[in-house]
């Protein structure tokens, strides 16, 4: 079974690094363009459509959005992004599921999805400074400050 | 929204909630014709938190992500982190892991039953469901030595062992406990006044529900086939013998049943896994405090639905990153969406079937100073020395 999944994988993203990781995950490595496209094969190519969780992260060089979907087994696209202007489309249409977690990047990270229907604040309160992603590595904890301390400098 | 519809808002605080989220309904007479929720009332940051702690803190800091599912979140948690350090857990380790992870579920299915019971009047039910509850909390007492937060992993397996005589004693408690299971499973599926009140109530179709990527028992309840212990299994899972309940309906008595006979399954599973419970050791020796460079996506199907925890190690012995994903997250706006059609009255038990907990879903913002209106915000230390000064003035108790 195992082999088998990894060969449909590999036949479906020809162009694309797939890689196994621990415990039988797939990872492949995607630009922020090959995203929709990588997501539609999933769904016609191997029947995965149910997306998991979209994990953000700051690699400090780029952000990472990671797509965790699972079906038969558990792919994770994991789109790079420039650090500068992080952007991403939106799974809006695709995967309905996805809002509630593009919105999560947006307020955690500053992860625009392109083409999200409803970017209400989420994650952090109404009043939330603009600016100030607190999942970001430069964004530091601290239990008397905020992270509104990056803001007062 | 035309003339004759009219906005409710509900929340974020509501007496029908017991956790703070906020819900728009758009009624027209009685019958609603649409729904939105926003979520975020809640946060405490911990994911940041887990960045500046070392893997054991993160431990404890994860086991108090919720207060119901507090062994899911340490379980999905510190199987990435084994994944990431290769350990290798004792089978018997395995076995007492995945026994907490059943009675927990057990105890959480219990409490949903008497909430639903109680969300919809049915007072007597959930007086009874509930005193039987505690025959599995002092269950979990006895084998994890806590009621709530049991604390019972740590890297590399379990801290806590159970004797002979123990087992012997959950096994008698569990007899009692199956008898009284089978009464409330045939109350809750066929007593007329109860069915009546949930059937057709919050319908949510197979197709949508797989759309909006639902998990758990409510997607169960719409024939999306999902349950992570069977499909991805973890812990001693493989070895059990069980099946996995689903039902058409996808409406609310649909997830009575799924719930139900789950407690019945999860049961067995408790037998089963103390009948063959393996000798040897419960925790792996030799763990280091440090994790190499590694990322791990952990599953784990919590009483509520899937967890998952996404752990990156970079090196050191804290982690670069933990995402925590509740089965709440994924249900919310679909358990929002399945009210539309349904009556005012029915909110309350739609909402509260899923069983959602917002503890879980909302984890990670920070406490902000309001500097429009210069409310101050009270340290810890400062909460702790005001308790501690009130109590020995007016109660006359010294700490």
């Amino acid at each position: 079974m195992t082999t088998d999944f990894e060969a449909r994988l590999n036949e479906a993203f020809p162009n694309s690094e797939v890689t196994l990781g621990s415990n039988g995950r797939f990872w492949i490595a995607l630009t922020p363009d090959q995203l929709i496209p990588a997501v539609d094969i999933l769904r016609e190519k191997l029947s995965i459509i149910q997306l998991a969780v979209i994990v953000g992260e700051d690699a400090r060089d780029a952000f990472v959005g990671n797509y965790v979907f699972t079906g038969e087994r558990v792919v994770v696209l994991q789109v790079r992004m420039d650090h500068e202007k992080p952007e991403v489309p939106s799974l809006a249409k695709l995967v309905p599921g996805a809002l509630v977690y593009e919105r999560e990047l947006r307020d955690l990270f500053g992860i625009n999805p392109v083409g999200h229907p409803d970017l209400r604040r989420q994650a952090v309160p109404e009043d939330w400074p603009e600016g100030v992603y607190p999942l970001r590595k430069d964004v530091h904890f601290n239990r008397e400050g905020d992270a509104t301390a990056k803001e007062a400098k | 929204m035309d003339d004759s519809t009219f906005r409710i808002n509900i929340g974020p605080q509501h007496p029908f909630l017991k956790e703070p989220a906020k819900f728009d309904f758009d009624i027209n007479g009685e019958e609603i014709v649409g729904a939105r929720m926003n979520i975020g009332y809640n946060h405490r940051g911990i994911e940041k938190a887990c960045e500046e702690r070392n893997y054991y803190q993160c431990l404890y800091l994860l086991e108090r992500v919720c207060g119901i599912c507090s062994h899911s979140h340490t379980t999905a948690f510190i199987q990435a982190v084994e994944e990431i350090m290769k350990i290798e857990v004792p089978r018997r380790g395995l076995y007492l892991r995945t026994l907490v992870c059943e009675l927990e579920r057990l105890h959480s299915h219990l409490l949903w039953l008497g909430v639903a019971a109680h969300e919809v009047g049915f007072e007597s039910m959930f007086m009874l469901v509930w005193r039987d509850r505690e025959l599995v909390m002092d269950i979990l007492e006895e084998a994890g030595g806590n009621r709530v937060n049991y604390a019972i992993n740590t890297v590399g397996g379990v801290r806590r062992d159970i004797s002979d005589a123990q087992r012997k004693k959950i096994l008698n408690m569990l007899g009692v406990l199956k008898q009284r299971l089978e009464y409330y499973v045939q109350i809750g599926t066929t007593e007329p006044s109860f069915v009546g009140r949930i059937r057709g109530v919050g319908k949510l179709d197979p197709k949508r529900a797989a759309e909006m990527c639902v998990v758990g028992p409510f997607a169960r309840a719409s024939a999306v086939d999902v349950d992570v212990r069977r499909d991805d299994p973890y812990a001693a899972y493989r070895e059990l013998d069980f099946k996995v309940v689903t039902q058409d309906s996808g409406d609310i008595f649909g997830r009575v049943i799924v719930r139900a006979l789950e407690i019945v399954e999860s049961c067995n599973m408790i037998e089963q896994l103390l009948t063959n419970l393996p000798e040897g050791d419960i925790v792996a020796s030799k763990v280091s405090r440090k994790a190499p460079a590694g990322v791990a996506v952990s599953r784990y199907e919590a009483p509520r639905g899937e967890d998952v925890h996404f752990v990156r190690g970079n090196g050191t012995e804290k982690p670069e990153r933990v995402r925590v994903r509740a089965p709440t997250m994924a249900n919310l706006e679909a358990a929002t969406e399945s009210v539309i059609g349904s009556f005012v009255a029915d909110i309350p038990i739609a909402i509260a079937s899923i069983d959602p907990c917002f503890s879980c879903t909302d984890r990670m913002a920070i406490v902000l100073r309001d500097r429009r209106n210069g409310t101050r915000v009270t340290t810890w230390e400062e909460l702790r020395r005001y308790g501690i000064d009130w109590y020995g003035k007016n109660k006359g108790i010294r700490f």
